[in-house]
């Protein structure tokens, strides 16, 4: 299967990084939606088919912690998981993000092949679910 | 141990810890090497851009200044954006600098303060106000340009 994947990140070299590194990594996606916050993401997973969403935790606006809520509470988008990506590797705030229904959190700075090797446990958990439900 | 601006380790641990992570990061993001030789910090030379900096609170308050020369600028946005140095504009290696000292300043936090929870502002151009608390230079040559660094953490008021 090739994801589609939404990258939200009010920094664009970080969103074209990020995007380089899965492509480098052989991550083969369908699509690859950018969205540069909270607002403009929901925007995107409302009229787009997307099985990834990769954000950032600090954006203007709705931010990344506010997305990952209200993804979550939203029963249309909350099977679509979520991986946070931030340079944040406190304790604390991976624990928070998790708890809000964040299936996967990638600190910055990563190699290619680990995000990879995170973002293909955190799909094939989500393919479990959907198997399951 | 825990001192009196929210930080868990001991000075020399922080100044490792800025070390690792401004290497780590320079590293794995942008594609940059140590030329093997360090310097000492020194006031900003004219060849340095604009400092950029990324003030934090939380479970510990300060900020953290970066100034990277300008041809080391320009090689880190076109590794980052996978570009050739002459199509880097100006805007883009400004944000690829930023970009860099948000990821050393969270990196280096997360490994002095891993139990606080913290705030970072976003960076912007300027030095802020002048350094006050307790400070860590440090200063990298690397294999494109030169880096200059300072963290602060101010005691709570």
């Amino acid at each position: 299967m090739k994801p589609s994947v939404l990258i939200v990140d009010d920094s664009p070299a970080m969103r074209a990084f990020i995007r380089r590194v899965l492509e480098l990594s052989g991550v083969v996606m369908s699509e690859c939606y950018q969205a540069a916050d909270g607002g403009e993401a929901l925007a995107v997973l409302r009229r787009s088919p997307v099985d990834l969403v990769l954000t950032d935790i600090n954006m203007p606006g709705i931010n990344g912690e506010e997305l990952v809520k209200l993804i979550h509470a939203d029963e249309q988008l909350n099977s679509i998981p979520v991986v946070v990506v931030s340079t944040d590797a406190t304790e604390q705030r991976v624990a928070a993000l998790l708890r809000l229904g964040a299936r996967g959190y990638v600190t910055k700075p990563f190699h290619p092949e680990t995000l990879r090797a995170d973002l293909e446990k955190v799909m094939e958990a989500a393919d479990d679910r959907r198997c399951r439900g | 141990m825990t001192d009196g601006v929210g930080v868990e380790c001991r000075p020399d641990q922080v100044q490792a810890a800025l070390r690792r992570a401004a290497v780590s990061v320079l590293e794995t993001m942008f594609f940059v090497s140590l030329a093997g030789e360090t310097e000492e910090p020194s006031e900003a030379a004219p060849e340095f851009g604009q400092p950029v900096r990324v003030e934090f609170q939380g479970g510990c308050q300060g900020a953290f200044t970066i100034r990277v020369s300008g041809s080391m600028s320009c090689s880190m946005a076109a590794n980052f954006l996978a570009k050739d140095e002459q199509e880097v504009d100006e805007p883009e290696a400004s944000q690829v600098v930023s970009e860099f000292a948000n990821m050393v300043c969270g990196a280096t936090l997360s490994v002095v303060a891993p139990h606080a929870t913290l705030n970072l502002s976003y960076p912007c151009a300027g030095t802020g106000v002048v350094a006050r608390g307790e400070v860590y230079r440090d200063a990298l040559v690397c294999d494109c340009g030169r880096v200059q660094m300072q963290l602060e953490f101010w005691h709570n008021e």
